[in-house]
């Protein structure tokens, strides 16, 4: 297994999750950093933010149905960086009848004895709560939660501690966890006080760089580009190399 | 217990509940009459659990996990539940009562009594109740009447409680369901499986 193994989750959906996952890890890998990242979201919108456009590719999902091994499924997308699409059929894993309590493990069970020369596997959860997040939970024993500035990310984020916490104790760990303040918009006063609200109580878990909202990060995944390749000089790309430091060396608010 | 914030763009501070998460972890309550049996119990539990957890500690911690899980196998459906009601949330029925939020309370050995507020926050003690119970009783009764406040995640619990028992052949019922809990019921179409229909409730 790498020696990290990071899930970047959040239950609300449009908190920055998948350009997260896109400009985190290509921000890590340029650093040197052997990066894999696998699309656990059924909408595969990673690997086009990746440039990785066609339908016909398998993924994930047919490593977690045991029909292929992780290596047959890998994408070289950058330098030290792979990828590993959700495939077609991920969304039918989701509503996966059979299996018993097997079904929450079938990650964690997969990236068992896989991957070892990485540095960091990122798993790019969905915006939901089923069986995928439980796979993801399961296989993780890093948590970084992207959270918007906005109030019903709060809310969203209050419901993602309670999935935490019951994982927590039915698995018995404790997860090392970060947040990422993510389309902050610095000029709103909600946005700050949400950052309060959010430091108040995740001391120290909240990690120093905050993503600020541009045009640019919602431009670049139509061109199958990171905000590193599309407009490296731009702050967007800035903000994200720094959050790669920030997360490397854990430097937080 | 959530606080309404004044003078901020946050009017509403949702994640409240983890202070009281915290103080609740670092200071158990006791604020019942039945304060020292439930202390006594929640004490049993705990030793429960230790004495589990020395006998499993040479295995490694997610197979450790899973195989624990899969020996349940036949509570499974209920540990779902609470996998999925953390997470169903949406469809709450909450009404900001004031009331401090109790542990569940047994009153007798086949009796539950449920609390004034059920939520996301207080599933999981329900959850070991209903375990517990189901273990060691063929007769349970379950005590509606002081329900208030009630989520989906707690009715989705219940539920599937109760479609246990019956898979199991115990006897599993809800008396005097308060209007509130009929009404949640209602609304999610499980008062007919329930048996907690207006119909019924009249009766008591």
């Amino acid at each position: 297994m790498a020696q990290r193994v990071v899930a970047i989750i959040n239950q609300k959906g449009g908190v920055g999750k998948t350009t997260t996952s896109t400009n985190l890890t290509h921000a890590l890998a340029k650093s040197g950093k052997k990066v894999t990242v696998i699309d656990l979201d059924p909408q595969g919108h990673l690997a086009v933010s990746f440039g990785v456009v066609d339908p016909r590719l398998s993924g994930i999902d047919e490593v977690l149905l045991g029909e292929k091994v992780i290596a047959e499924n890998l994408v070289q997308v950058r330098e030290n960086l792979q990828l590993i699409v959700a495939g077609n059929r991920l969304k039918d894993i989701e509503q996966l009848s059979e299996g018993g309590a097997t079904r929450g493990d079938l990650l964690r069970k997969v990236l068992h004895e896989n991957l070892e020369d990485q540095d960091f596997v990122f798993i790019d959860c969905p915006p939901s709560s089923g069986l995928l997040v439980a796979n993801a939970l399961f296989a993780a024993d890093e948590i970084l939660i992207p959270m918007a500035g906005d109030f019903l990310a709060l809310q969203g984020l209050s419901h993602m501690m309670g999935t935490v916490k019951k994982f927590e104790a039915t698995l018995k760990k404790k997860y090392k966890l970060f947040i990422v303040m993510s389309r902050f918009a610095t000029t709103r006063n909600m946005s700050k006080n949400v950052l309060n609200k959010v430091l108040q109580y995740f001391p120290q878990q909240v990690l120093s760089t905050v993503i600020r909202e541009a045009a640019l990060l919602a431009e670049c995944p139509s061109y199958g580009k990171t905000i590193l390749d599309y407009r490296p000089g731009s702050r967007s790309a800035r903000d994200f190399r720094s959050l790669s430091q920030d997360f490397l060396e854990e430097r937080v608010m | 217990m959530a606080k309404i914030l004044e003078k901020e763009a946050v009017g509403f501070d949702p994640l409240a509940w983890m202070n009281d998460d915290q103080v609740d972890q670092q200071k158990p309550s006791i604020n019942s009459d039945n304060s020292e049996s439930e202390v006594k119990r929640k004490q049993e539990i705990i030793n429960e659990k230790e004495t589990t957890n020395e006998s499993e500690s040479t295995k490694e911690p997610g197979v450790h996990v899973v195989g624990e899980i899969q020996a349940e196998i036949e509570k499974e459906t209920i540990e779902e539940a609470v996998d999925m009601a953390n997470i169903n949330t949406d469809i709450e029925i909450v009404e900001p009562v004031d009331t401090i939020e109790q542990d569940v309370e047994i009153e007798s050995e086949s009796k539950i009594i449920l609390d004034t507020t059920l939520n996301i926050q207080t599933v999981g003690t329900l959850y070991d109740q209903f375990l517990k119970k189901l273990d060691t009783q063929q007769v349970i009764e379950i005590d509606a009447s002081s329900v208030e406040s009630i989520d989906t995640a707690s009715l989705q619990m219940i539920t599937v409680f109760k479609q246990e028992g019956i898979k199991l052949q115990k006897e599993i019922s809800i008396d005097f369901p308060s209007d509130k809990f009929i009404e949640a019921a209602e609304i999610l179409g499980l008062a007919e499986l329930l048996e907690v229909d207006q119909a019924a409730a009249g009766f008591f």
